[in-house]
């Protein structure tokens, strides 16, 4: 009774009919590559773990040099659950960018990115940066050893840019060096401003998605008819979404993510420190490229490359002609193999 | 038309507008987010003698710098800014191979601070260094 007069307020006040009949016209096309459609929602999955972990966490930290180390050792050590909670907050952290990267992957492959969806491609490279700033600017705020060189290092990298390098630096570290000033300032960049902005591109990116619908392979065969959105596809991502819950509770207890010392400015940089996995491809280029090339520093040569590879992407959808006449086109598809390999490659060889 | 015409003129000062304002707005942002310059030379005593024997190196805070001080084999006294050249990882002395060394990319530097391998591009800069009543006096610029 209750139910059924808030339902009947709620339809007199907002288009749910206009909701439920797009919903129930919406299908996703079933076919031998439809279970990489999950990996967008199940990306969208552990973004809002990250948000609701991330709250819980933000009551016992504390940005400053003195607190941050303290305050992580007291939420692992003292709070009730607080090694499990952090322990999500980092794997989600890493199974968010892993998914991601798949997504990616997989819109690369199945060349979902051609018209009309060029605007889904662009949105979705901006969440990639948005969620890598994620990662890196949550990094440092364990203010421990390894965090401590890995920022240092991926706060250095941007110096070489020309003109704007050094004052980018500044910014970021609010000084010369890291310290105090640069906590504060990753922490307002991982709780405020990089939410704030994912919040709205994951806003556009959805809308996207719902409006033009899933993207059909080029070359694919459908293998019998569309699934209905909804429920039958909202349910199986439901089920995906369990399955993830599970493996992520799964991993955070059975292997909690640890705390090195507390990082000390003085202190050498310890053998082996290595960022996290996702930054290895860059980080690795670095230890390979020689100090100068030519007239340039090494870090200049990177930064460049890094700088016109992320435009060219960027712009992927207008560059590949061919896939807005539904063709495949080999020569996009093995530069990105190429790449996609050396990460592979670079990343296994930093580890072994 | 005429309409039309009001129309345009009334976007043109809108966007104008908000142009002209938000000038200021990003300007005042970038001010305040803008770290302060770091002030003048710092000198200071950071250590004694004692403390860095031949053939040893020692890493000390000077105006929130780390500095690497390292007396050689042969006594002479050197002190360099320890981020490495590269990008900024803290340095090493090393006494066995009597060098200066960064773990991050393993880049080595000889006791004058020069780069000799590994991708670091320039040598370690080295800071003005004097003895006092036994304490060792550096000077950061």
């Amino acid at each position: 009774m209750i139910q059924k007069y808030f339902k009947n307020w709620c339809g007199e006040r907002l288009p749910l009919d206009t909701i439920r009949n797009h919903f129930k016209n919406k299908f996703v096309p079933r076919h031998r590559h439809t279970i990489w459609y999950y990996l967008g929602g199940l990306t969208v999955f552990f973004f809002v773990i990250q948000l609701l972990t991330g709250v819980l966490l933000m009551i016992y930290y504390k940005p400053t040099m003195e607190g941050a180390h303290q305050s992580v050792v007291y939420i692992i050590n003292e709070v009730p659950f607080g090694w499990l909670i952090r322990s999500i907050h980092s794997w989600a952290a890493n199974l968010m960018i892993a998914t991601l990267l798949l997504h990616l992957m997989s819109v690369f492959y199945l060349q979902a990115y051609r018209p009309p969806r060029e605007l889904m491609w662009m949105s979705g490279f901006i969440l990639l940066f948005l969620i890598l700033g994620f990662g890196f600017t949550g990094y440092l705020l364990p203010w421990d050893d390894i965090a401590f060189y890995a920022t240092q290092i991926g706060t250095e990298v941007p110096k070489s840019i020309p003109l704007v390098g050094p004052t980018l630096v500044a910014l970021l570290r609010g000084g010369e060096d890291i310290g105090e000033a640069t906590i504060t300032r990753m922490y307002t960049l991982h709780v405020f401003v990089l939410p704030i902005a994912t919040l709205l591109f994951v806003g556009i990116h959805l809308f996207l998605s719902q409006y033009y619908g899933a993207s059909k392979p080029i070359t694919t065969r459908p293998k019998g008819k569309d699934i209905p959105f909804y429920p039958n596809f909202v349910l199986r991502d439901l089920r995906t979404w369990c399955i993830a819950l599970i493996l992520l509770i799964g991993v955070a207890i059975l292997m909690p993510w640890g705390l090195g010392e507390e990082a000390d400015i003085l202190r050498p940089a310890p053998e082996g420190v290595k960022p996290e996995w996702y930054f290895i491809p860059m980080y690795q280029t670095l230890n390979i490229l020689p100090a100068r090339i030519l007239i340039f520093d090494g870090e200049t040569i990177l930064n460049s490359v890094l700088m016109i590879g992320g435009f060219v992407v960027f712009l992927l959808p207008f560059l590949d002609r061919k896939a807005k006449q539904r063709e495949r086109n080999k020569f996009i598809l093995t530069a990105g193999t190429l790449v996609i390999l050396y990460c592979i490659v670079i990343t296994v060889s930093a580890y072994i | 038309m005429e309409k039309n015409n009001r129309r345009k003129i009334l976007n043109l000062i809108i966007w104008g507008w908000a142009g002209v304002t938000s000038i200021p707005f990003l300007s005042t942002v970038f001010r305040f987010t803008s770290p302060p310059k770091r002030e003048g030379p710092i000198t200071a005593a950071v250590s004694t003698t004692e403390e860095v024997p031949p053939n040893s190196g020692k890493t000390v805070s000077l105006g929130n710098r780390p500095v690497l001080l390292i007396t050689t084999p042969e006594g002479e006294r050197r002190a360099f800014l320890a981020n490495c050249t590269h990008l900024g990882c803290v340095v090493r002395y090393r006494e066995e191979e009597n060098d200066i060394y960064c773990a991050c990319h393993h880049s080595v530097f000889d006791i004058e601070g020069k780069n000799m391998s590994g991708p670091a591009p320039r040598p370690l800069p080295q800071l003005p260094i004097e003895i006092e009543n036994d304490n060792i006096v550096v000077t950061v610029s």
